[in-house]
């Protein structure tokens, strides 16, 4: 009797204990993880053509006569014979470990990689040749000189578990997502054309990373040398040239230099703006500017800045239209197209007589996602999280789809 | 609309089978779920069966809501009732149910997607004669619930093409449910 009310008086508390919720929350979700590297190993492996790879994670993309090089974030730049847009086809992959951005100079092809800037020669695309490295120019990794080592990122896939007995912790792992954030957005899907942090002007290469415009002289395609770095401020994300200009987007503003003495640009002005993620383009009278908003470009404004830059010392704000996400942008002779990323790709016809200057909504292709857009001799090229897809843009009014490359998942 | 469904099928068979079998029951009740570390949450049941001939024995199928703070579940599950003293005025009972508890009454958010899982719930309990038809009843169960709720974080600051973060949340709900309900 006694062991029936000691075994009665336990049982709240068994039945208290074992009724207990439990909860297994899995967050999957990619992110980059640091990397140690040896600065020797690097320059050790040979920079080799291999035969065509899918294309997974597109970055910039470069137009090289009938060649469009299309960079694979960190791994290396895919080579596309796209004489016929209708039907690009893959030739090659160079593997350049660590590189983000190109440019083609004289069948010299420019590229990062990690550190260092390479020469390439691509005069016979199946078989390039480094012909010149620059090393150690660009700061963006954490280098330990001592030690001859330097510090990457690497895509990865991470799970994590969390068992828990009560409500799931969610706000800690939104927390640990965020704290990827730095590493990932600078390394930004984004690419070329408007985009683009590397530019050929004048026999000179200027490239800019996130707080510094850097400076070599090609004048020699194939022995590119280092001239100098000149700090410009925080956030920079896009250089485009025009006529001696550089202007140079950043989260802040847009920064105009003078490269009219190449390897000696002189800051003429910077416009202000909100703080925004930013391309830019330009031609004689007016600069186009994109804001977007989005997590990675704090708290921005979607719209469209059209500036009056004929004073280039004194950029003028003349009109200003409102966008829905607006990212890459390009501008040809009056037709200005912009990506809207995910709600697709807009083309304007641009009235620059007007005061102030007027833009026209010619066509909207709804429904895809557009990052990017270069105006190619014979496609217009817009890059997005579905892949590369050109556009036939005879008639801006109504963009016809031509060929689409697109994207493996790794 | 599936419930309701269910009920009515449920209620059909019993009453074919009465006639030849046994009598028909209902035991109907509402109560709270609770445990250690939890809140209170809302519970209904409503168990709809046969009353067999010659043996103490109850079987049919319980339907009901459990509304847990994450999920609103509906069970649907098979119910067997062991109840020897019938003719008592108080009359001891104990049964065990076992289903699945579907999402159907959750409210369903974009990017996520729902599902439910396998229920254990044995119970005790009394029923205690009224002046009329009708038995109070005064229920303690216990209640394993399975189910899982996916995420599919679509996060701009990870701006990584191709790729989305996944969420999985699989709960295991172990309460106590504490209920009172009348039979007939």
């Amino acid at each position: 009797m006694k062991t029936l009310r000691l075994l009665l008086m336990l049982l709240p508390f068994v039945i208290l204990t074992s009724c207990k919720d439990k909860i297994k929350e899995t967050v999957t979700y990619k992110t980059r993880v640091p990397v140690y590297l040896s600065i020797s190993d690097i320059r050790a492996q040979s920079i080799t053509v291999v035969k065509s790879q899918p294309v997974t994670s597109p970055g910039k993309i470069y137009i090289y006569g009938d060649y469009l090089f299309v960079n694979e974030q960190n791994k290396g730049i895919h080579i596309i014979d796209n004489s016929n847009p209708a039907l690009p086809k893959l030739i090659n992959f160079i593997s350049i470990p660590g590189n983000v951005d190109m440019a083609v100079n004289d069948n010299i092809l420019y590229a990062d990689h990690y550190i260092d800037l390479l020469a390439i020669d691509i005069s016979n695309p199946k078989s390039v040749k480094v012909v010149k490295t620059v090393e150690g120019v660009f700061e963006s990794y954490l280098i330990d000189k001592v030690n001859g080592i330097f510090m990457t990122f690497k895509d990865t896939v991470i799970t994590t578990t969390v068992n828990s007995d009560g409500f799931p912790s969610r706000s800690n792992q939104m927390d640990a997502l965020a704290s990827n954030s730095f590493a990932s957005d600078s390394r930004s899907y984004g690419t070329g054309g408007s985009t683009a942090r590397f530019t050929l002007m004048n026999d000179n290469l200027y490239t800019v990373d996130n707080t510094t415009l850097k400076l070599f002289n090609v004048t020699s395609p194939s022995a590119p040398s280092f001239v100098k770095t000149i700090n410009i401020g925080w956030g920079l994300e896009t250089v485009f040239p025009y006529k001696n200009k550089l202007f140079i987007g950043s989260r802040t503003g847009m920064h105009i230099y003078d490269a009219s003495s190449p390897s000696n640009p002189v800051k003429l002005s910077t416009y202000n703006h909100f703080t925004s993620c930013d391309p830019v383009v330009a031609n004689d009278k007016f600069a186009y500017v994109t804001l977007r908003s989005g997590t990675s470009c704090r708290n921005g404004i979607n719209v469209l800045d059209i500036i009056n830059i004929e004073d280039l010392s004194k950029p003028k704000l003349v009109s200003s239209f409102p966008m829905l996400n607006p990212h890459g942008l390009a501008l040809f002779n009056s037709n200005l197209f912009i990506c809207e990323g995910t709600n697709g790709l807009k083309s304007f016809q641009v009235n620059e007589g007007s005061n102030p200057v007027n833009i026209n909504q010619l066509e909207f292709v709804k429904d895809f996602d557009a990052q990017d857009v270069i105006v190619g001799p014979k496609s217009l090229i817009v890059t997005g999280s579905l892949g590369i897809q050109q556009f036939d843009y005879s008639n801006p009014a109504a963009l016809n789809k031509l060929s689409q490359i697109n994207l493996t998942n790794p | 609309m599936r419930l309701i469904a269910i009920l009515v099928i449920n209620l059909f068979i019993i009453n074919n089978a009465e006639a030849q079998i046994g009598r028909f029951v209902n035991q109907t009740e509402i109560g709270l779920l609770t445990g250690s570390n939890q809140y209170l949450n809302f519970s209904a049941r409503s168990f709809n069966g046969i009353r067999f001939k010659g043996a103490p024995i109850e079987a049919g199928i319980a339907v009901g809501v459990d509304t847990y703070s994450q999920f609103t579940i509906t069970p649907v599950s098979v119910s067997c009732r062991w109840n020897p003293l019938e003719t008592n005025s108080v009359s001891p009972y104990l049964s065990f149910d076992m289903g699945y508890g579907f999402d159907w009454l959750q409210h369903k958010r974009e990017g996520r997607s729902y599902f439910g899982g396998y229920l254990l719930s044995p119970s005790a309990g009394i029923r205690v004669k009224t002046s009329r038809n009708a038995k109070v009843v005064l229920n303690l169960s216990y209640k394993r619930q399975e189910a899982s709720v996916l995420t599919d974080s679509n996060l701009p600051f990870l701006n990584t093409p191709n790729f989305k973060a996944y969420d999985t949340s699989e709960f295991i709900f172990r309460r106590l449910y504490m209920s009172v309900g009348l039979s007939f």
